[in-house]
């Protein structure tokens, strides 16, 4: 493809006159396709191809009066704690109930509770509330807004571990 | 005795469609690739199924949250100019014109007020370790939001970028900082990440596109 054909014209211009030198028009394009090649590394090693998002979270003011703090209807709460390496949920007000769960269950957890709501006709009562502890990492607490998102849950509010609670994690 | 010759044959390879190939590639990666802006650190974001594509635009400040709960800024092209010179004059930087482009061209906050001479000029160095200042009541990093919130007359937008590894109460402060301003809205930098299937929102979307 790269070499062009050329005709063979042998002996037809007659004696006395001089051949010239044909040049080979072949090229070596090895040291073109190193070059390439290392281009193509190199673009490769520098993309990346997912592209950022941004996520919306919007925060409540916070309250100087205490007593003024929003009611919550305690039969749609569920609780989800965020620990070191993994999670507990409990519903309602109820500590001592807690259930450790995987990162990867606690949809399960999640729906079951979203479900049980709709079934009592709780549907607008249904809160989940994110307490991070101390040792919760920032990618496991968007992790769990993420969560929310995916399981279309509307109303959702995060806040610190109690002291109580705290304890009980660490158990 | 006669052998049967063996024909040679050209070792010579037509390596034609295999560079057309290799520059077809090439050029590929080279319109796809977008190169990363300079930060101040490393931050690996957590993945979030949120469609919204990011467009840093005029007017924003970005909050680095590094895995060491260390907070670093990333100040929008067009507040560059403004904000550094008034903290120059009003915070008695000593910045003079060669420092102050520096900071226009990188827009890059890592550091304490006093320590920001230094920063600008080294900022790779040592000085980059503690980033800006905070605290549980804002430190440093509550200034610097409410001067560009008084410069963008409120019409800033907040990102924070945290790292995977980073811990909850370096987060909360960051977000006690942007409470204390009065700005209650943000947005969380995140990478994407399909939507699980079966989940209410793939079934919410999926009756969406029908």
């Amino acid at each position: 493809m790269a070499s062009v054909e050329v005709s063979q014209d042998d002996g037809k211009k007659g004696p006395g006159v001089k051949k010239a030198k044909k040049a080979s028009t072949n090229i070596d394009m090895t040291p073109m396709v190193d070059l390439g090649f290392l281009l193509i590394t190199f673009f490769i090693f520098t993309t990346t191809m997912s592209t950022p998002t941004a996520m919306d979270l919007v925060v409540p003011k916070d309250k100087d009066d205490k007593t003024k703090e929003t009611e919550v209807d305690q039969r749609g709460v569920l609780n989800v704690l965020i620990a070191k390496d993994k999670v507990y949920t409990y519903e309602a007000n109820d500590p001592l109930k807690m259930q450790p769960a995987s990162f990867t269950d606690v949809r399960k957890v999640i729906v079951a509770k979203k479900k049980q709501c709709d079934t009592y006709g709780l549907s607008d009562k249904f809160m989940v509330i994110i307490k991070p502890s101390k040792d919760a990492t920032y990618q496991h607490t968007v992790d769990m807004l993420d969560e929310m998102a995916i399981n279309e849950v509307e109303r959702y509010a995060m806040i610190d571990a109690t002291k109580q609670e705290t304890e009980l994690m660490n158990k | 005795m006669s052998r049967n010759k063996v024909a040679r044959k050209s070792t010579w390879i037509d390596m034609t469609p295999f560079v057309d190939v290799a520059f077809l590639i090439l050029s590929f990666f080279i319109m796809a690739t977008k190169f990363k802006p300079e930060e101040a650190v490393k931050v690996e974001t957590p993945s979030s199924v949120s469609s919204r594509e990011l467009e840093i635009a005029d007017d924003t400040f970005v909050v680095l949250l590094d895995s060491k709960g260390s907070v670093y800024g990333q100040v929008a092209p067009n507040l560059r100019k403004p904000i550094i010179e008034n903290l120059n004059s009003t915070r008695n930087l000593n910045l003079n014109q060669d420092e102050i482009k520096k900071f226009i061209n990188s827009g890059a906050v890592g550091s304490s007020y006093a320590d920001m001479k230094k920063y600008i000029n080294e900022p790779k160095t040592e000085f980059a370790k503690p980033g800006i200042p905070l605290d549980s009541v804002g430190g440093e990093l509550y200034m610097w939001v409410r001067d560009i919130n008084s410069l963008t007359q409120g019409a800033g937008q907040w990102y924070i970028k945290g790292d995977n590894a980073a811990k909850y109460p370096a987060f909360k402060d960051v977000l006690k900082a942007l409470k204390k301003n009065e700005i209650f809205k943000f947005n969380l930098i995140t990478a994407t990440e399909p939507i699980p299937t079966g989940s209410a929102l793939s079934e919410a979307n999926k009756s969406l596109n029908k």
